[in-house]
């Protein structure tokens, strides 16, 4: 597995419910205006940021007050409750109209909105490691429209934070690696986690929301340990802080800015008669680019109803400097505009930059882009995409497969290529599943327009398709959208389009050194060779006493256009990672080898004859075992890395035995300009063969920063002697339900990576 | 005379508000009164059951067990999972299926409650979670009995799922899965779903699926019944 070699986004979607209020602009209650809640972390400067893989804060909600005495009562009048992301769509939502494209499910109620406090409710974990570079947007929502004075963090009351350290190397210790459930220092009284939202000049309450606006609340979030648990079942003992990301007072007509979020300033234009209406609502949705990742979408205000041009303003999360020459970091965005009938228009690749600090000459930097090159629109008629996705072998439904349309930039330089992964050029316009039979789009509702109910037909548009699902080859099925219609060419019917995907098998044995003393779960992982691409993944279960069980799995063929290219992908790499169980809770940190086998010839593609697919002929199944496999413990690796940008991952991986290196798992580094900068850990079985760890900058590995490390053995601890009528219980560990007369503890690893 | 049991799994998966009745009227024949002492009954146990939620649209594989049974399920974010009958401990292991670092986040629920919360940005990555001690994964579901109530998105739904001795009512929001554990024990069963919608948002969707092919779909109305056989 890899991770977080992209930003961590969540989305956010502001008003895509039509508003039924014309008058007012994003459809607000008049007394009211929005907060956009991000949090990003203000970890790196602490002691505590090396020692973790995962620091998770378990949020209920945040909560505002006028008052400026962080000591009010909990249940003094005035707080106003932004709770967790609930439902997409906007359906349900009481006063706010918007909401977030991440769901969390909401809270509990008939309304799914009551939040109250001292009860357990729907929450949002924020793991502090992936937001070190770049806000997270917790949630949207419409709020009276005042100057607010604090603001408080709500936790999960039972299980606040939860934490996986790496290992450790004082005794005595508990075990690394496994899930830790932290709770709050009992200093912090009545559990208030608060801050101020004040001028510091003044004192005055400092967060000043505007009817009908968009106010950004960014807060950073830093965690203090004051007690470290010396057993594997004890507790971590944490104090939460907060500070406040404060915005700058806006000069109009400058927008307010925040040094952690990107103003973007933009234009559409439209060639419809009348311009800009309430029957035919125009939406800008930003992307993570290259991909279907929906950061922020925005409803047109309707100021702009009977207007052919229409500025608008988002504010995206960003990190990077635009002041330096050239300008560095950057966070990348598609953007594109979609209504009912009308055309999209797509911006790829839009580089954003913080607008806080200001430049030489004090000015925010404002990314106008979109001003410069603004989206056009035209009237077009539109029409549903629908159909059913399967597997071209034996027409057996495939489920959970991912159908995007795709439209090339004009604009983009180099050429759009919509063939490449991730596609260069091409914004994802549209987006659909596939349910539990195959059949797309899944279901919405009277309120909620799916994307492939309204696609324009668009000859101009030059489509592509691409559907992905685990385990099979990535398909460009034909697109037409001329004549007024949009279809597959090879349907014969409008809007239909049913696709059929192409893949071979992988199967063998996944062999252990020894015979399980519990059930053993291993998942077969398989991804594009040399790259953190993966393919598919599949879970063997070997029995007690067996040392061994037969795996099989879809995985594409070598026509799979899955490069960065689009050329096909024609080699595979194979690793293990197994379930392992702690003191009977399932981990994610393995403690059994990872076996590993680089660069397998991918199966030769389905001969076709007819339309249908034979998959039995030669070469169409490859076979491989995955040996090697013992139940070694924990290992954990920390250090840190040379010259840390924003976005510096440390990658570990391991050479199979023809020395061909099979990416694993990676762990971000906390960025420049915090007192632990550079600093990473990572979690992974105590092999006794080296692991190699490489230098990655915004997904690009460096192969001459790399560095091999061999991770320390656990040590093994005796059990307490047995005394009159006591029998120490033996440690849990995580090879088997017991060490007999000792405890497996692992032990930390140092290794600094150039 | 046995009555039916009622567990009430309220609102987004969770449970109960319900009570097995194992009234017995024997022997108190006409006259008798209060026999089952309305209000009184006892609630079973609170249920598990489970939120997938995140980056809207993710695909993730689902492997689920109870102590008596592992179910498959393979779906997008956001869904909901209710186990029908379900004994603890109960264990899930959700795998992203998509090399990207979109999140996805497992919420396991008791009763009313929150549990557990586990997360995964990580390409392909595994977030898992329990309630209970857990060991290995059970044996396949058998019979596998699946209701996906697919539609309409954001349905508040009320569901009555049976089996010839008992059942129980859940209230969930659309999309969901819910999972019967061993209807009517296992053998020969016969069991239907009867699903009332409460915010009407439009027709229903909902499939019934026996040990993994498609029984009976339901496209339309609020109000579906689905029965097996």
């Amino acid at each position: 597995m890899t991770a977080l070699l992209a930003p961590v986004l969540i989305v956010l979607a502001i008003g895509l419910v039509n508003s039924p209020r014309s008058a007012r602009a994003y459809g607000v209650p008049k007394n009211k205006g929005f907060l956009a809640i991000g949090f990003v972390s203000a970890n790196g400067g602490s002691t505590s940021a090396p020692s973790f893989e995962s620091l998770l804060m378990n949020v209920i909600a945040v909560r505002l007050n006028k008052s400026t005495d962080t000591s009010l009562s909990d249940f003094a009048a005035g707080w106003v409750i932004v709770g967790v992301p609930a439902h997409v769509g906007g359906v349900g939502l009481g006063v706010s109209q918007i909401n977030t494209g991440s769901n969390f499910g909401g809270n509990f109620g008939f309304n799914g909105v009551s939040v109250s406090i001292g009860e357990a409710r729907p929450e949002v974990q924020v793991d502090l490691n992936a937001i070190q570079s770049l806000a997270q947007i917790f949630n949207t929502q419409a709020v009276p429209a005042e100057t607010y004075g604090q603001a408080e963090l709500i936790l999960d009351t039972a299980r606040p934070v939860t934490v996986i350290p790496v290992c450790g190397n004082a005794l005595p210790r508990g075990e690394g690696c496994i899930n830790y459930t932290a709770t709050l220092d009992p200093s912090l009284s009545k559990q208030y986690i608060r801050v101020a939202l004040v001028d510091p000049k003044t004192g005055n309450a400092a967060l000043d929301v505007s009817r009908q606006q968009l106010t950004p609340l960014i807060l950073g979030l830093n965690l203090s340990f004051t007690g470290v648990p010396i057993t594997s079942t004890g507790t971590y003992t944490v104090l939460p802080s907060m500070t406040w990301v404060q915005n700058t007072t806006p000069t109009p007509p400058t927008p307010i800015t925040n040094p952690d979020l990107g103003t973007v300033l933009g234009e559409i234009d439209t060639s419809l008669s009348g311009g800009f209406a309430s029957a035919r609502p125009e939406t800008i949705t930003a992307e993570v680019a290259g991909t279907n990742n929906v950061v922020e979408s925005l409803n047109l205000p309707t100021t702009c109803n009977g207007k052919p041009t229409c500025q608008f303003t988002m504010q995206l999360p960003a990190s990077g400097d635009p002041n330096t020459t050239p300008p560095t970091g950057g966070t990348a965005y598609d953007f594109y505009a979609s209504g009912k009938a009308t055309s999209y228009a797509v911006r790829s690749n839009v580089i954003v930059y913080p607008s806080v600090p200001p430049n030489q000459n004090g000015s925010p930097y404002l990314n106008i882009d979109l001003q410069t090159n603004p989206l056009k629109i035209v009237s077009k008629s539109q029409n549903s995409l629908s159909g059913k996705i399967t597997d071209a072998c034996n027409g057996i439904a495939i489920q959970a497969a991912t159908l995007q349309l795709l439209m090339p930039d004009p604009l983009a330089s180099p050429t759009a290529n919509c063939l490449a992964n991730p596609p260069v050029g091409c914004v994802a316009v549209a987006t659909a599943a596939t349910d539990e039979v195959g059949t797309f789009p899944l279901p919405t509702n009277g309120k909620i327009v799916a994307q492939f109910a309204q696609i324009p037909a668009d000859s101009s548009a030059n489509y592509s398709m691409v559907v992905t699902a685990s385990g099979y080859d990535r398909t460009f099925p034909p697109i037409s959208a001329t004549g007024g219609i949009v279809k597959c060419t090879d349907s014969t019917k409008k809007g239909a389009c049913d696709v059929s995907l192409n893949h071979g098998f992988l199967t063998g044995n996944v062999v252990l050194d020894a015979p399980a003393t519990a059930q053993t779960n291993v998942l077969v992982m398989a991804e594009d060779s040399g790259t953190n691409n993966l393919e598919n993944v599949g879970m063997v279960t070997i029995p007690v006493g067996s040392s061994s069980a037969t795996y099989t799995m879809n995985v594409p063929d070598s026509l799979n256009p899955a490069s960065s290219s689009g050329a096909a992908v024609t080699a595979l790499d194979l690793f293990t990672n197994a379930l392992d169980i702690f003191n009977g809770a399932p981990q994610i940190a393995s403690g059994h080898t990872i076996a590993v086998v680089g660069d397998v010839a991918a199966p030769s593609p389905p001969t076709v004859t007819g339309g249908l697919s034979n998959c039995t002929g030669a070469g169409s199944t490859v076979s491989q075992d995955l040996t090697g496999i013992t139940c070694v413990g924990h290992g954990g690796v920390s250090g840190t890395v040379g010259g840390p940008a924003p976005f510096t991952t440390v990658l570990l991986s391991k050479p199979d035995a023809s020395s061909n290196l099979v990416d694993l798992e990676s762990a971000p580094s906390v960025p420049s300009n915090n007192a632990n900068a550079g600093y990473y850990a990572l979690c992974a079985p105590a092999d006794p063969n080296p692991y190699t760890l490489t230098h990655v900058n915004n997904g690009i590995p460096d192969p001459s920063a790399t560095a091999q490390v061999t991770l320390a053995a656990p040590v093994m601890v005796p059990t307490a002697v047995p005394t009159a009528g006591v029998t120490p219980t033996p440690c849990p560990g995580i090879c088997d339900a017991g060490q007999g007369t000792q405890c497996l503890i692992c032990t930390g690893t140092s290794q600094n990576v150039p | 005379m046995n009555r039916s049991a009622k567990k009430v799994v309220r609102n987004t998966i969770a449970v109960l508000i319900c009570a097995t009745i194992a009234a017995a009227c024997g022997g108190g024949g006409f006259g008798s009164t209060d026999i089952t002492n309305p209000g009184n009954t006892p609630n079973v146990a609170a249920q598990t059951s489970f939120r997938i939620v995140g980056q809207v649209g993710t695909p993730f594989a689902l492997t689920i067990s109870d102590a008596r049974s592992t179910w498959h399920v393979k779906g997008v974010i956001p869904l909901s999972v209710v186990i029908i009958n379900n004994i603890a401990p109960v264990r899930i292991s959700a795998s992203k299926l998509v090399s990207d670092s979109s999140l996805l986040s497992v919420e396991v629920i008791n009763g009313f409650h929150v549990y557990q919360l586990a997360s995964t940005t990580d390409h392909f990555g595994v977030a898992a979670g329990s309630f209970g001690r857990v060991t290995g994964f059970a044996p396949p579901a058998s019979p596998d009995v699946e209701f996906f109530v697919k539609g309409p998105t954001q349905e508040v739904f009320d569901a009555l799922i049976e089996d010839q001795n008992t059942g129980a009512v859940v209230e969930a929001t659309a999309p969901t899965v819910i999972l019967f554990d061993s209807p009517a024990g296992g053998a020969t069963p016969q069991f239907d779903g009867i699903f009332t919608a409460v915010t009407f948002l439009g027709g229903f969707n909902i499939d019934l699926t026996f040990n993994g092919v498609l029984w009976e779909s339901m496209l339309a109305g609020t109000n579906a019944t689905l029965r097996y056989p």
